[in-house]
């Protein structure tokens, strides 16, 4: 007993709390409560906002920064009439690519409808209309299904085409845009 | 008298209380009521046990009291994405709660206040009473209409062993024509601690209807098993045998969900555990 008592050697490290003296504090003397983060529930469409947006499809032309895309973003009804019926592209086929954001097919397209336009760019224009904002312009001309490519000239109804397949859209193009 | 003394050590644990915003709720629940919130949780898909209704997409649960929820009763605030009401029926007649500053801050909010009663957001009803001395919870009963209030009491006392206690003042209900509402005050533990369960015999005529919001009580208790065993023997209804939750990081939570004689879910809530599982935390995953 007194060997062992001889051969104990004081501890020299400092006690140290494991609180800090605030946190003892706090928790003796409020409940702990929880935080609701609101601003991520109405991003998720919650307490009443709006339900979330599906990114748009992009239709910057790819790789050339700057440059005028060939695809063109339809802002409202008006644009798109002036766009089937305007003088500018009088004689020349126009294409109305109707997509939105939430569409996949649409999205796996966007790149083919690209390249489409820009080989096709001296014959065809290309407009890309986005049915979540401008749904009357879906309406006006019965798209109830995605994706959809109507090819007007003139006014005149020359192409209509529901799907993806790369090749077909490839065809259609090919078949209504180069006999001019 | 029950046969059993599973619920003997039972404690009310909560009503919930399904809302059409969070946002429009606690801006009622916190700056009118003064309730605060202990425990949010948001969940991508549908509970197991039905704890959200028969919903199966995002929701959350906003568990809000005046306490801890190991020893106080709470409400529970149930939200679904996507549905920002519900067809409120006729079955919760009110919540009533001791916290008289209420009724003056709901009116200067611009709440509907008629004579002690406040509406609230989803058209839910709480009476304010005056706080009664030397008790610690705030939350004195939730009212529930039933068809026949012997037949109701048959349940929730002699099958559930609730015991009766004396209406406290403030409490009888009153139908049209000044009819008194045939009511029975229900509760576990000693007379008055906890929050009780009043069964109201509305004397309009209507029937119980829970349209598609109806709420549902919890209570812990020390085994369920024995508490589902006394359903079945008295063939009362069913809806959840025994289940075995997982909490993620915690011991796992056993629960039952009856039904009473007037369609009312009842939660049953297995073990002294569930008042570390129970606990407000800061930080949920």
């Amino acid at each position: 007993m007194q060997c062992a008592l001889a051969t104990f050697t004081p501890r020299l490290t400092p006690f140290v709390f494991v609180l800090s003296a605030d946190e003892a504090f706090y928790d003796l003397a409020t409940p702990k409560y929880d935080v609701i983060d609101f601003s991520a529930r109405a991003a998720r469409g919650g307490d009443g906002a709006p339900p979330p947006k599906a990114e748009k499809i992009s239709h910057a032309a790819p790789g050339t920064p700057g440059s005028k895309a060939a695809v063109v973003e339809v802002a409202d009804a008006a644009a798109a009439e002036a766009a089937i019926h305007g003088p500018e592209n009088a004689g020349k086929v126009v294409v109305l690519d109707f997509s939105a954001g939430w569409c996949k097919n649409c999205k796996k397209i966007a790149p083919t409808i690209q390249q489409l336009a820009q080989a096709h760019a001296a014959s065809a224009a290309v407009y890309a209309v986005d049915i979540d904002e401008l749904a009357e312009v879906a309406v006006a001309h019965d798209v109830s299904t995605l994706p959809r490519l109507l090819l007007l000239r003139d006014g005149t109804k020359v192409g209509d085409y529901l799907g993806s397949n790369a090749e077909e859209i490839k065809a259609l193009f090919e078949a209504t845009c180069s006999n001019t | 008298m029950s046969s059993f003394d599973a619920t003997k050590d039972a404690r009310a644990l909560h009503w919930v209380l399904k809302i059409g915003s969070l946002k429009q709720s606690m801006a009622f629940f916190e700056h009118v009521l003064g309730l605060r919130v202990l425990r949010h949780e948001e969940f991508e898909s549908g509970c197991e046990a039905t704890c959200n209704g028969p919903y199966g997409g995002a929701w959350s649960k906003t568990m809000i009291g005046y306490g801890p929820e190991h020893s106080n009763f709470a409400l529970e605030l149930t939200y679904n994405y996507g549905i920002e009401g519900y067809a409120f029926g006729n079955d919760l007649q009110y919540i009533a709660v001791a916290n008289p500053s209420a009724l003056v801050r709901a009116a200067s909010l611009g709440y509907n206040v008629q004579g002690n009663v406040i509406q609230g957001p989803d058209s839910y009803r709480y009476k304010v009473l005056p706080r009664v001395p030397g008790r610690a919870e705030n939350f004195l009963v939730v009212a529930l209409r039933v068809a026949n209030l012997a037949r109701a009491v048959g349940y929730w006392r002699d099958v559930l062993g609730m015991r009766e206690v004396p209406l406290p003042p403030g409490l009888e209900s009153h139908g049209p024509n000044g009819v008194v509402n045939p009511s029975t005050v229900l509760s576990f533990g000693e007379d008055g601690e906890q929050a009780m369960l009043q069964l109201v015999e509305v004397q309009d005529g209507q029937a119980v209807d829970h349209a598609l919001s109806s709420g549902r009580i919890a209570f812990a208790c020390k085994a369920v098993a024995p508490i589902h065993a006394a359903a079945v023997a008295a063939g009362e209804k069913v809806l959840t045998p025994p289940l075995r939750l997982p909490t993620p990081g915690k011991a796992d939570v056993v629960v039952t969900i009856l039904a009473d004689r007037d369609n009312y879910e009842i939660c049953f809530v297995e073990g002294t555990s569930r008042c570390s599982v129970l606990s407000p935390h800061l930080h949920h995953a």
